[in-house]
């Protein structure tokens, strides 16, 4: 037989890492950092001859209906009915984590705790008396250190146990007080004269959620033939309360946290430890931002300028294929190979080293728990413009790829801020713009190539934010819900770990290059040669730059700007591509020349804005549709990046201008 | 709760000079820079130089992070002086974004060796000097204190 056991918690408390540690071959990405996992995976493993399937939840620090992420875990729970339900706490946070527990003791899960991060919770003073704990929870808890592989083995005996119904600890009741007690009951009066909800639902369950006016439960009691009746027992019940019953029983249940906490916790005096020294500095009223910005700085000129040589290493390795293929007989595969595959894709891949180096930087601040707090600092300035400072986490996790950071937003309370965050994401920069900029920064900016490509990003966050401004004033209208973020302890990111996370974003662009960016390379030679014998102005990349080249004038882009562009479409990448199959073509090798004799600074930098505003590629537009689920607003999120890219590129063009640096 | 006043003093005092150290590094390299990026050339001072090697480069951005790590370390220079242990935070964060800048341009100058090495075009006239920046040196100036500072148990109450 398979048990089905599920992994739940708060975020970032370690469900990642337990579930790669105890699923064979698990390779979920972990970082120390919250919401990363935003879909259920699942994995299996053997235990002492017993197969288990473990389900990794969403982390999530409620169980309410607001949130997607919070339901799919709570519907999980309540639809799937795991055999064992694992709540990993974080220990050195234990008040807040015990609140969950209780959310799950009321779904009657079969629940075993994982007191995970027991040594950081010993470093910071906590002695636990893990038995008390376990005792009046009524559930067995295992300490783990599970970045160390510590008390795992003894989890997974726990775990076996109380699925095979052979738990050794008496489950007690919860009792949140007469007056409360009493308004359950009478509810769960009602809900049991039902046929089919007490059959399919803890009936304790459902009445505190209704109590608590839960939106999704309330839905599940409609077409009861006591819908009415319960809808009088609850307002019934409510008044009897004395006050709105998700407050009072929150706070019963954190009374019951504090009651079972002070017989199994003591507190040593507060160590001040290297975590509250940096973020005196790192969320520091003033400093904060600057220090942000010196910090990505660092990075980008990290990524750009120690890349250059080693870029310039595989440009002459292809630069010689290239060569090499000329003397092929077969002049149509000559050019195929020489200016499709060598000359595209090969000048596409000299831009490896550069996007790996920049995912090394990201994987370095997130590992080491700082971009945690950069959102932190970011949401001064967006709750003081009315946004969603929640909303800052996702546009931090578009800087590897923007289709994970649309699906981070469901982590965010509330549709409107939601949607928001989700139109306003493709405006961050994610790696497949970074070999546009590198390509047009080296070209036209000497020195200052870095902070050009660094200038970008900024452009997008605050490009980002006004925008969620604007939509936040006309259309999506509302008062932004509160941020409550847990701000994760600093950890030396070791050089192992960031390198596995490098790969794990860098992987994505190599699987690229063989997929979409190989066929892009192909279509590309064939739309860019033929009619063959034709100069590339005629051809079929040329007709198609030369139909749209009018539009876009004013910015400056002539037809070859406008064809890569419009194929850029499908991955931002096949911009770079497309310019060195059509320099290839005519003839051109060193492309970063080419651009100079053809471009100026100004359109150079109008060429980057627009990469970096207008729809990052074509998987942005099926994410925007499946997580927004709305065709209307995913063509508006389209007409919005195309709208904006072009009147940025324009205000760019015009004082470039007049600046005299056209 | 802090440490020692007069070991306060002297961190207050060390943290102070290192701080206005990389203020005024980072304002040179504005000065000098300033031509490149508005796009005359024409710089504010010129180039400073010693025995034919920039000492200080037109590096406008570079300044500007430069500053930023001075103001770092002078924010802490008050609290320190009142023998807080507060005030060792701004040394010890000033000293970690050293760091981090002496170690990418530390990176960025052996990726330009492997490039000379190589003798690319761009790399023919490289010399290792043209990269030994402020931001390097100045770490290692800033080094010896901070690791005082964390390490001398009798500095510590």
């Amino acid at each position: 037989m398979v048990y089905t056991v599920a992994l739940i918690g708060n975020p970032n408390v370690g469900k990642s890492v337990i579930f790669n540690s105890i699923v064979p071959g698990a390779r979920q990405h972990v970082g120390n950092w919250p919401g990363k996992t935003v879909e259920k995976k699942e994995g299996k493993c053997v235990h002492k001859g017993t197969e288990l399937k473990i389900v990794d939840l969403p982390g999530t620090y409620s169980l309410t209906a607001r949130a997607v992420d919070e339901l799919v875990s709570r519907n999980y729970i309540v639809e799937e009915k795991p055999d064992v339900v694992v709540h990993i706490i974080d220990a050195s946070n234990i008040e807040r984590n015990l609140y969950f527990t209780f959310l799950l003791l009321e779904l009657e899960a079969n629940v075993v705790i994982a007191l995970n991060m027991f040594d950081v919770a010993k470093e910071k003073g906590y002695i636990i008396d893990v038995k008390q704990l376990s005792k009046q929870l009524g559930v067995p808890i295992v300490p783990t250190v599970a970045t160390a592989n510590e008390g795992l083995d003894k989890l997974k005996d726990e775990i076996v146990y109380a699925a095979q119904k052979m738990c050794h600890v008496t489950k007690p009741k919860i009792n949140y007080g007469q007056t409360i007690e009493d308004a359950i009951d009478s509810v769960v009066r009602i809900l049991k004269k039902d046929e089919k909800l007490p059959q399919k639902y803890p009936s304790r369950w459902l009445a505190i959620k209704l109590l608590e006016n839960d939106n999704d439960v309330l839905e599940k009691i409609k077409g009861s033939k006591y819908q009415s009746e319960l809808e009088g027992g609850i307002t019934k019940s409510t008044e009897a309360l004395g006050d709105e019953p998700e407050f009072v029983l929150a706070d019963k249940r954190y009374d019951l946290v504090s009651d079972i906490l002070a017989t199994s916790l003591v507190k040593e005096a507060k160590k001040w430890t290297i975590t509250d020294m940096l973020d005196k500095v790192f969320i520091h009223k003033f400093l904060g931002i600057p220090v942000f910005i010196a910090l990505f700085w660092a990075m980008f000129r990290f990524a750009y300028d120690a890349s250059a040589p080693f870029m310039e290493i595989i440009g002459l390795f292809f630069e010689s294929l290239a060569k090499a293929s000329a003397g092929i007989p077969n002049e149509v595969l000559a050019s195929f190979i020489g200016d499709g595959i060598f000359g595209g894709l090969g000048f596409i891949l000299t831009f490896i080293p550069p996007i790996f180096f920049l995912f090394l930087g990201i994987s370095v601040l997130e590992d080491s728990g700082y971009l945690a707090r950069a959102a932190f600092i970011m949401d001064r300035i967006m709750f003081k413009l009315g946004l969603h400072g929640r909303s800052f986490i996702p546009m931090l996790l578009g800087f590897g790829c923007n289709v994970p950071a649309m699906m981070a937003t469901r982590s965010i309370e509330g549709e409107k801020d939601r949607l928001i965050t989700l139109l306003v994401n493709p405006f961050i920069s994610c790696g497949a713009r970074l070999p546009v900029y590198i390509l047009i920064a080296g070209a036209f900016f000497g020195p200052m190539a870095t902070t050009a490509v660094w200038s970008m990003y900024f452009l997008g966050i605050i490009v980002a934010i006004l925008l969620a401004l604007l939509l936040r004033k006309t259309l999506l209208k509302g008062e932004p819900a509160p941020f409550i973020m847990e701000l994760p302890l600093y950890k030396a990111p070791t050089f192992r770990a960031s390198v596995i996370h490098m790969w794990e974003r860098g992987v994505q662009f190599l699987k690229k290059a063989g997929t979409y960016l190989l066929a892009g390379a192909i279509i590309l030679w064939f739309l860019s040669t033929f009619p063959w014998g034709a100069e590339v102005e005629l051809s079929y990349t040329g007709q198609i730059g030369q139909a749209l080249a009018p539009l876009f004038a004013p910015l400056g882009f002539d037809w070859r700007i406008v064809a890569s562009l419009v194929f850029a479409l499908l991955a931002k990448e096949i911009a770079v591509e497309a310019l060195g199959i059509i320099y290839a073509v005519e003839g051109e090798t060193a492309i970063a020349g080419a651009l100079v004799a053809s471009y100026n600074p100004v359109i150079g930098y109008a060429l980057m804005a627009f990469t970096l505003l207008y729809i990052p590629c074509v998987a942005t537009i099926g994410t925007m549709k499946k997580e927004s689920g709305s065709w209307k607003w995913t063509i508006f999120q389209v007409v919005l990046t195309l709208v904006v890219a072009y009147v940025v590129g324009l205000v760019i063009t015009g004082i470039g201008t007049a600046l005299g640096y056209a | 709760m802090g440490f020692n006043k007069n070991v306060g003093t002297e961190i207050a005092v060390y943290s102070f000079v290192i701080g206005i150290l990389y203020a005024i590094f980072g304002i040179l390299e504005i000065l000098v820079g300033w031509g490149d990026l508005i796009g005359t050339g024409v710089s504010i001072i010129p180039p400073l130089e010693l025995a034919g090697v920039n000492v200080v480069p037109p590096d406008v951005f570079g300044g500007i992070m430069l500053i930023i790590i001075g103001a770092v370390y002078l924010t802490g220079v008050k609290q320190q002086a009142k023998g807080e242990r507060e005030g060792l935070s701004f040394l010890l964060v000033g000293s970690f974004l050293a760091a981090i800048f002496f170690g990418v341009y530390l990176v960025i100058m052996l990726a330009n060796g492997v490039g000379y090495i190589f003798q690319f075009e761009d790399w023919l006239e490289w010399i290792w000097l043209d990269d030994l920046r402020p931001g390097i040196w100045l770490f290692l100036l800033a080094l010896p204190g901070t690791y005082l500072a964390f390490t001398k148990k009798k500095w510590r109450e």
